[in-house]
C-alpha cells in the first residue's frame, strides 16, 4: 500500500505544480483506458493485481514484474519508477534470503548453516515471492495514476451514492486537519510572548526557525513526557472545537442546497457508459476469462516442492503477456501518437 | 407562534373576504373544518389573488417580525435582534443590507431562508415568493432561495469542485443528464471551467466563494442570500465575486439580497438598502451611501534613534521539494517602533515573508534576524544537523528571554513600555515577538475568552492592564463564551487581543482587519497606533489600504516572489497608480 499512497501524493504534487506555473495549461501524462469509462481501467487493474498475487509461477511472475516496471515508466516516468525500486529491490532480496529461514523444504541442498539446511528450491520460490511483491507494489502504484481517486469516486457514486459523498467528505478533511496541527504548532511557537505554551515554545522559536516541509520532524522540543502529553491534549482539543465549529457551517451550508431532501439521491456522472465501453469491457473480461484460465492450468502444473518443476514453452503464457502488458502498451500508444 | 399572530391581525384576510377568486376558497374551504386549515386557506387565497393587485409576489416579505435569541431563565429582559419589522424586497432587486457587526444582518437573513431559521422566539411571518416561510420544505427552500456565508472553505463540503457544484442537485434527486446541463450551463457562464477538476482545499478564496456561489445557484433558486460573502476576499477577488453577482442579477434576473458591512463596495450594483439598527430595519438611500476616506487616527510618530529590530537578508522559499520558489531574494529590515506594511496579490508572498520573518518558516536561503540565536549561519544548512546544538542554546535563550520580561514588567505595565525605557537594547533577549496568523483559530488554546486573553499575559504583569484593552475591543461581553463559538469577525478580535496583551515588542500580523466593520477597524488601528507609539515594531501583511496608509511609516510592494518596491508611506501612495485615494474602501 506504501507504493500505492506514494504515487498518489507524488501525482498530486505534479497536479499542484502544475496548477502552481499556470493554471491554463495543464500537462499530464495520458495513460491507458482513459478515454473509456473508469470501470474498464479499475477491472484492468483488479485483474492484473489478482493474477499477480494469486499465480505464482516464475514466467507469469516474471512477466507481471516487466510489464509493471514498463507501466510504471510509461504512465508515471522513468524517475519515479526507480525512486521507488531503489527501496523495492532490496526488499525483494530480503524476502529472497529470508524465505530458506522459514521454510527449510526442497531437495537440492545448497549448505548447511548450522541446523539450518538451505535448500535451492525454498531460495528460488523466495525469489519468486520477492518479485511478486515488487511487481505487486509497482502496480498499485500505477493503479493510483490509471484510477485516481476522482474516476475511483465515480465509479463508487453511481452504485452508492452515500459513500461516494463520504469518502470525498473525508478525502478532504483528513489532509485539512493534520495541516492545521502543523500549523498551530509553529504558530504558537512564534508567539515567544505568550505564556500559554511558552515554556516549550519559545525554545523552539529562538533555536532558529522551523523547516518549511519540516515542521513534523522540527517538534517543540519538551522535558518531560507529561508536557508533551498536555500540549499534544490541548492542540487536539482546540483542532477538534475549530473543527467542530466549521462544520456547523458546513452542515447549513448542506442543508441550505437541500441535503436530506430525498432518500434518493442521486449522483453526477462526469463519464457515460456508452456502447464502446460495453464493448471493450466485454472483449477484456472475455480476455481476463481466458487469461485466468490459463494461469490455473498453469499453476497447477507447476511445484516449487520438493523439486522445482521443469519450465517449458507453452503457447498459454502469450495471452498472458499480452494481457499484463496491455496497460503499457495502451499507454504507450497516446505517446507514440505524438512522434 | 406564527399561527396566533396572524390571527389577530386584521390585514390578512379572512376566508369571507378573499373570496375575490370564489371557486378556488370555496374549494378549500371545504376542507376548512378547524382553525388553522382556515388560516392556512387565507394565506393561500391571498398568495393567489396578489396577481390582481400587482402582477408578481414580492421576493421577500416580512411582516411585523420580530425575533429574539433564547437565554437562560434568569435573565429578566432581552433585547429583540429584530423588533416587528415590516418590509418588502421586490423581485429581480438587488438589495443590500447594512448594518455593523452583530446588527442582526444574519439573523434577518436566515428568517428568510426556510430550514435554516435561528432558533429563538419569533413573532410575525416572512413570504418568500408569495409563500409562507413555513410552507416551504428541503427541497421547495433549496430551489427558492439561495444562502452563500461568509467563510469560503467552510461552505464547501466535498473534495473536487465539481462534485461541489453537483452536491446540491444530487441531493434533490436531480436526473443525471439534467444535472450534467445544469452543472455546465452554469460553470459556463460564471467561467468556472478551468477549476472544474480541482481539489477545493487548492482554491483560493476568492475562488473558493465563486464555487460556494455556483453551488447554491445550480438548483436555479429565484432569490439569493448573501452573508457577508466578500468579507474575507482580497480586493480583487471582492471586484471579481461582486461582478458576478451583478450579472447574475441583471442578466438572469436572480433577486439579490446581500448584507455587508461594507456596503460601499457594491453601491453602484444596487437597486436598493436597508439599514438594520437596534432592531429595526429602514430604507436607505443609495446616494446616502458613500466610501470613508479615512480611519482617522493618528500616525504614530516615529522613533528618533532607530535601529535595526529585524532582518531577512536574501531569503528564498519555497515549500516543497518540487514546488516553486515563493520568496525570491527577499531584503527586508525592520527599524525598531515602526510600522511596515506589505502590500500585494493574493499569492506574491506576503504570509510567506512574515511568516519566515517570524520563524514560522526557514527560509531555504538567506539569512533571518532578529538574532533570535546564533544560528543563522546554520540556516544555510538543513535544520536537523544542527538541532543537537539547537536544543542547548535554547534553553539558556529562553531562561534569558524570561528574566528580560520580568525586568520589563516589574518597570512598567504599559504596552510596549518595556522596549521603550530601554533604547538600544533590542536584541535577541530584550525581542518578545507575537505573530498574528491569518486563521485566528490557530492561536488559541482556552477554553475561554478571558482565558485566551489572560493566558498570554507576560509574567508579572497586572491582569488589569488587559482590562482597557478587552473594552476598547469590545469583547466584554464575550468573556465567558468560548473563542470558537464566536463569529469569525469576533474571533479576529479576540485573537488581536492575544496578541497585543502579550506586550510584545515585535509584532507580525497577517491581515489584522480582515472581516471586521468600519468601527472594529478603526479600534484596532488605534489599538496598533497607540503600542507603536510605546516602541512595538510592527510588520502587517495587508490588503486594508486605507489601514496602510494611515498607520504604516513605511510600505512595500511584494510582487512575484520580490520585494518591487520599498518607501515611506506617504510617497508610496502619492506615486502609486491604483492605490489612489478614491480606490481606497
Amino acid at each position: 500500500m506504501d507504493g500505492f499512497s506514494q504515487a498518489d501524493a507524488s501525482l498530486a504534487r505534479a497536479v499542484t505544480e502544475n496548477n502552481a506555473r499556470s493554471p491554463l495549461v495543464e500537462a499530464t501524462t495520458h495513460v491507458a483506458f482513459e478515454t473509456f469509462h473508469p470501470s474498464l481501467a479499475a477491472v484492468y487493474v483488479a485483474g492484473v493485481l489478482a493474477l499477480t498475487m494469486f499465480a505464482i509461477h516464475p514466467i507469469i511472475t516474471t512477466l507481471s514484474l516487466i510489464s509493471a516496471v514498463l507501466c510504471s515508466v510509461v504512465c508515471r516516468g522513468s524517475a519515479a519508477t526507480f525512486r521507488d525500486m531503489r527501496w523495492q529491490l532490496p526488499l525483494a532480496l530480503i524476502v529472497a534470503v529470508a524465505n530458506p529461514f522459514f521454510s527449510a523444504s526442497g531437495s537440492t541442498l545448497l549448505f548447511k548453516l548450522g541446523l539450518l539446511a538451505v535448500y535451492q528450491e525454498s531460495l528460488f520460490f523466495g525469489a519468486c515471492m520477492g518479485a511478486m511483491l515488487v511487481a505487486t507494489l509497482m502496480w498499485l502504484a500505477v493503479a493510483g495514476v490509471m484510477l485516481p481517486t476522482e474516476r475511483l469516486l465515480t465509479l463508487f457514486g453511481g452504485v452508492l451514492p452515500t459513500l461516494g459523498l463520504m469518502i470525498s467528505m473525508v478525502a478532504r478533511l483528513v489532509p485539512q486537519l493534520v495541516k492545521r496541527g502543523q500549523e498551530f504548532r509553529a504558530v504558537h511557537a512564534a508567539n515567544t510572548g505568550h505564556e500559554a505554551l511558552a515554556t516549550t515554545s519559545t525554545a523552539e522559536t529562538n533555536s532558529g526557525c522551523a523547516s518549511p516541509d519540516a515542521h513534523a520532524d522540527n517538534p517543540t522540543p519538551k522535558t518531560t513526557l507529561r508536557e508533551r502529553v498536555a500540549y499534544g491534549a490541548r492542540m487536539s482539543g482546540v483542532l477538534m472545537a475549530w473543527s467542530m465549529a466549521d462544520s456547523l457551517d458546513s452542515a447549513d451550508a448542506m442543508r441550505a442546497r437541500g441535503w436530506s431532501a430525498t432518500s434518493k439521491r442521486t449522483s453526477y456522472q462526469p463519464s457515460h457508459f456508452d456502447l464502446r465501453d460495453l464493448i471493450a469491457l466485454s472483449l477484456l473480461c472475455v480476455l481476463l476469462v481466458i487469461v485466468g484460465l490459463l494461469a490455473w492450468v498453469a499453476c497447477s502444473q507447476f511445484r516449487f516442492y520438493p523439486t522445482t518443476s521443469q519450465l517449458v514453452v507453452w503457447w498459454g503464457h502469450i495471452p498472458c503477456a499480452a494481457y499484463l502488458l496491455l496497460g503499457a502498451i495502451l499507454s504507450l500508444r497516446e505517446r507514440l501518437s505524438w512522434m | 407562534m406564527d399561527v396566533a399572530h396572524t390571527s389577530q391581525k386584521p390585514a390578512v384576510p379572512t376566508p369571507q373576504t378573499s373570496s375575490v377568486s370564489e371557486t378556488q376558497s370555496a374549494l378549500q374551504t371545504l376542507s376548512a373544518s378547524h382553525t388553522q386549515s382556515v388560516l392556512q386557506t387565507s394565506s393561500v387565497s391571498q398568495a393567489q389573488s396578489a396577481p390582481q393587485t400587482s402582477p408578481t409576489p414580492p421576493a421577500l416579505e416580512f411582516k411585523q417580525l420580530s425575533f429574539s435569541y433564547p437565554v437562560a431563565d434568569d435573565a429578566e429582559q432581552v433585547l429583540p435582534v429584530i423588533d416587528n419589522v415590516s418590509f418588502t424586497i421586490d423581485q429581480g432587486a438587488f438589495c443590500l443590507v447594512c448594518g455593523a457587526t452583530g446588527a442582526g444582518k444574519s439573523t434577518l437573513l436566515r428568517l428568510a431562508k426556510p430550514g435554516l431559521e435561528p432558533a429563538g422566539k419569533r413573532t410575525g411571518e416572512v413570504r418568500i415568493m408569495g409563500k409562507l416561510a413555513r410552507d416551504f420544505d428541503v427541497a421547495s427552500s433549496a430551489h427558492t432561495v439561495g444562502l452563500v456565508m461568509q467563510d469560503p472553505k467552510t461552505q464547501l463540503v466535498c473534495d473536487s469542485v465539481w462534485h461541489e457544484l453537483a452536491f446540491g442537485l444530487e441531493n434533490v434527486g436531480c436526473e443525471p443528464l439534467e444535472m450534467r446541463r445544469r452543472v455546465a450551463q452554469l460553470s459556463y457562464f460564471l467561467g468556472l471551467e478551468p477549476l472544474f477538476h480541482q481539489r477545493c482545499s487548492e482554491l483560493s478564496d476568492g475562488q473558493a466563494q465563486l464555487v460556494a456561489l455556483a453551488s447554491v445557484l445550480v438548483l436555479e433558486p429565484s432569490i439569493l442570500l448573501l452573508d457577508e460573502p466578500t468579507s474575507m476576499l482580497d480586493p480583487l477577488a471582492r471586484a471579481d465575486f461582486a461582478h458576478a453577482l451583478f450579472r447574475l442579477n441583471r442578466e438572469l434576473g436572480i433577486t439579490v439580497v446581500l448584507a455587508t458591512h461594507e456596503p460601499w463596495a457594491l453601491v453602484s450594483y444596487a437597486s436598493c438598502a436597508v439599514s438594520i439598527d437596534n432592531g429595526a430595519v429602514h430604507k436607505l438611500a443609495l446616494s446616502n451611501i458613500t466610501t470613508p476616506h479615512n480611519l482617522g487616527i493618528s500616525k504614530p510618530t516615529a522613533a528618533e534613534k532607530a535601529s535595526k529590530t529585524a532582518q531577512l537578508t536574501g531569503a528564498w522559499l519555497r515549500y516543497s521539494r518540487e514546488s516553486p520558489w515563493v520568496l525570491r531574494g527577499v531584503n527586508l529590515s525592520l527599524q525598531s517602533g515602526e510600522i511596515h506594511a506589505l502590500l500585494g496579490a493574493n499569492g506574491s508572498g506576503k504570509s510567506s515573508v512574515l511568516k519566515t520573518m517570524a520563524g514560522v518558516l526557514k527560509p531555504n536561503r538567506g539569512i533571518c534576524e532578529p538574532q533570535r540565536s546564533s544560528w543563522s549561519q546554520q540556516n544555510l544548512r538543513h535544520g536537523w544537523f544542527s538541532r543537537p546544538k539547537k536544543a542547548g542554546r535554547a534553553k539558556g535563550n529562553s531562561e534569558q528571554l524570561s528574566t528580560s520580561v520580568r525586568q520589563g514588567q516589574s518597570t512598567s505595565q504599559q504596552p510596549g513600555h518595556s522596549a521603550s525605557t530601554q533604547p538600544g537594547q533590542i536584541s535577541t533577549s530584550a525581542v518578545r515577538q507575537a505573530y498574528l496568523p491569518q486563521h485566528p483559530e490557530l492561536l488559541f488554546s482556552g477554553l475561554s475568552v478571558a482565558e485566551e486573553i489572560a493566558a498570554s499575559l507576560p509574567h508579572g504583569a497586572d491582569p488589569s492592564s488587559i482590562q482597557s484593552l478587552i473594552e476598547r475591543l469590545g469583547l466584554s461581553a464575550l468573556l465567558d463564551r468560548d473563542p470558537l463559538e464566536l463569529s469569525r469577525g469576533q474571533r479576529q478580535l479576540v485573537a488581536i487581543a492575544k496578541v497585543l496583551a502579550a506586550q510584545p515588542t515585535l509584532l507580525f500580523a497577517d491581515e489584522p482587519t480582515v472581516g471586521l466593520d468600519l468601527a472594529a477597524r478603526t479600534r484596532v488601528a488605534e489599538l496598533l497606533s497607540e503600542y507603536a507609539q510605546a516602541g512595538t515594531t510592527m510588520l502587517l501583511a495587508t490588503h486594508d489600504l486605507l489601514l496602510a496608509r494611515e498607520l504604516a511609516h513605511v510600505c512595500s510592494l511584494l510582487f512575484d516572489g520580490e520585494i518591487a518596491c520599498t518607501m515611506p508611506s506617504e510617497e508610496f501612495f502619492e506615486r502609486s497608480l491604483f492605490f489612489r485615494e478614491e480606490s481606497l474602501s
